[in-house]
């Protein structure tokens, strides 16, 4: 037999049992999909934007056009005033003339390390009370939480990365399974059919071809899924699809299929024809 | 006088269970010559299935031999066997054995697929089978459409397809009332006249009066062998 002879029966044998065809591809494609997606997301978070560059750019502020000339570095933290990076610098006098005020409100302190902030906090409160009077200010210590954000995002990554690989375990599992049971199922198939004169390779390669299509096909299609469900959420949060998740997911879950096809196919290539055939 | 088709020399077959030995044959021999119409009869666990397997290449004897028109036969390898089963024989089971959700004529055409007959050749010969069996406006439908006697005509037609020395027919009428049974005997009949060999595997001492020749058989040894 020649190679299109192969490639046709095979697909007569999986056009004749649609439904477990859909099926095994299905694990394939949750498998694979999943992997993409949450990868994406866990990346998207990462970035978080980082992909921008605001210099040069205006933002308004009460109505009134800044260009924003750089940006501070990340510090991360949150607290009682919010994240120390929640905030935009203005020099003081516009700050005074265009918010009709006649002196700051808000004083930042950076302190060397945390270790100091307590005593920075003490001199603040003696500096300021030598002016003011005890209820026309107050004195705050946010904690140092330089980099929590990144922190978390890490934790978040992580469980997301932790969530796909057990999704592409169970896929592969899964995969696993319904291969192991077609090539089971169809062993009075492949019993009648080396009677009727299939030589082992014939059926060899009947099977390969069929998991070699279900499992390229699957996570082709698998991609496709993750990348669609990778854009939607992409409207809500940021998501990044990257190169080695993609060719990770398709590779294991297409191999485990390719695998655990054609293993029991060997397997099946090889039975006696009779035993074949009276298999229940 | 007409050559041997098929010649068996001293056939023995023994299986291992649990280690006892168990002797399904032992030293079987017989020949039979191109043309004949054949019955192997015997009562269940006589060992005639098992010879029946080894006459259609299923299975490999323990001892002994068997030639097809003067080859020895398991001096071949498996994939020689494949290839014999594929152009000398043909196969009709008591089970039917035909594949599920695939057409009457596809069934038909398989043994052609791995015969290396082009697409339309299959078809045009399947098809013209299945017309000789009675089932030309049924070639689309699938087993579960077709009554277990058209499931046994679509599988006489699948062993007719490529033209083979000889049918081997393992209890073809076992799975079937006695209406449909009568009829596959009557096509079997038919293909003896036609000049086909046919071997008939059977427990049923009426179906096998229908044979030229009845090999008796039990406890694995032949206790007779006459002509009617």
């Amino acid at each position: 037999m020649n190679g299109l002879e192969y490639i046709k029966l095979a697909f007569t044998a999986l056009r004749t049992n649609k439904v477990r065809s859909l099926l095994t591809m299905l694990g394939i494609i949750i498998g694979v999909a999943s992997v993409i997606l949450l990868v994406s997301i866990g990346t998207g978070l990462q970035n978080f934007g980082k992909d921008v560059n605001p210099v040069g750019k205006t933002l308004p502020i009460n109505g009134v056009q800044f260009e924003i000339s750089g940006v501070l570095k990340s510090k991360g933290g949150g607290g009682a005033m919010g994240s120390a990076d929640d905030f935009a610098a203005i020099p003081l006098t516009t700050a005074m003339r265009q918010f009709d005020r006649t002196r700051p409100y808000m004083i930042f302190v950076e302190v060397i390390d945390s270790e100091h902030a307590s005593q920075a906090k003490e001199d603040a409160e003696r500096i300021l009370a030598k002016r003011l009077k005890d209820d026309e200010f107050s004195v705050m210590e946010q904690t140092q939480l330089l980099d929590t954000i990144n922190q978390f995002l890490g934790v978040i990554t992580a469980a997301l990365g932790g969530i796909a690989a057990i999704s592409l375990v169970v896929g592969g599992i899964g995969i696993m399974n319904i291969m192991l049971v077609s090539v089971t199922e169809r062993t009075r198939e492949i019993g009648l059919r080396k009677a009727v004169g299939a030589k082992p390779e014939d059926i060899m390669m009947q099977f390969l071809i069929e998991s070699v299509f279900l499992s390229l096909f699957g996570g082709g299609l698998g991609i496709g899924l993750g990348a669609l469900g990778s854009m939607a959420i992409n409207m809500f949060i940021k998501t990044s699809i990257t190169a080695w998740s993609v060719l990770m997911a398709f590779g294991f879950s297409a191999g485990i299929g390719i695998v655990f096809g054609v293993a029991p196919a060997i397997r099946a290539s090889r039975l006696d024809p009779i035993d074949a055939l009276r298999y229940e | 006088m007409r050559p041997d088709l098929l010649r068996v020399v001293g056939v023995s077959k023994e299986y291992r269970m649990d280690g006892v030995a168990f002797h399904a044959l032992t030293n079987i021999s017989f020949a039979i010559k191109k043309g004949e119409f054949v019955a192997i009869m015997g009562p269940s666990g006589s060992g005639k299935s098992t010879l029946m397997h080894i006459i259609g290449c299923l299975d490999r004897p323990s001892n002994g031999k068997a030639y097809f028109e003067g080859r020895d036969v398991f001096a071949a390898n498996d994939r020689e066997l494949a290839s014999i089963r594929n152009i000398h024989i043909g196969f009709v089971f008591q089970q039917f054995n035909l594949l599920r959700r695939t057409s009457a004529i596809a069934n038909v055409e398989l043994p052609l697929v791995y015969a290396n007959v082009s697409s339309n050749e299959r078809h045009k010969k399947a098809k013209n089978i299945l017309e000789q069996v009675g089932l030309g406006d049924k070639t689309e439908n699938f087993p579960s459409q077709l009554s277990g006697g058209e499931q046994q005509r679509v599988a006489i037609a699948r062993a007719l397809v490529t033209n083979p020395s000889i049918i081997l027919a393992d209890e073809p009428t076992g799975n079937l009332d006695s209406k449909s049974g009568a009829d596959i005997i009557k096509i079997l009949k038919r293909l003896h006249e036609e000049g086909r060999t046919i071997v008939l595997v059977t427990h049923d001492e009426h179906v096998a009066s229908h044979a030229r020749r009845i090999i008796s058989i039990a406890d694995g040894v032949i206790v007779g062998d006459k002509k009617q």
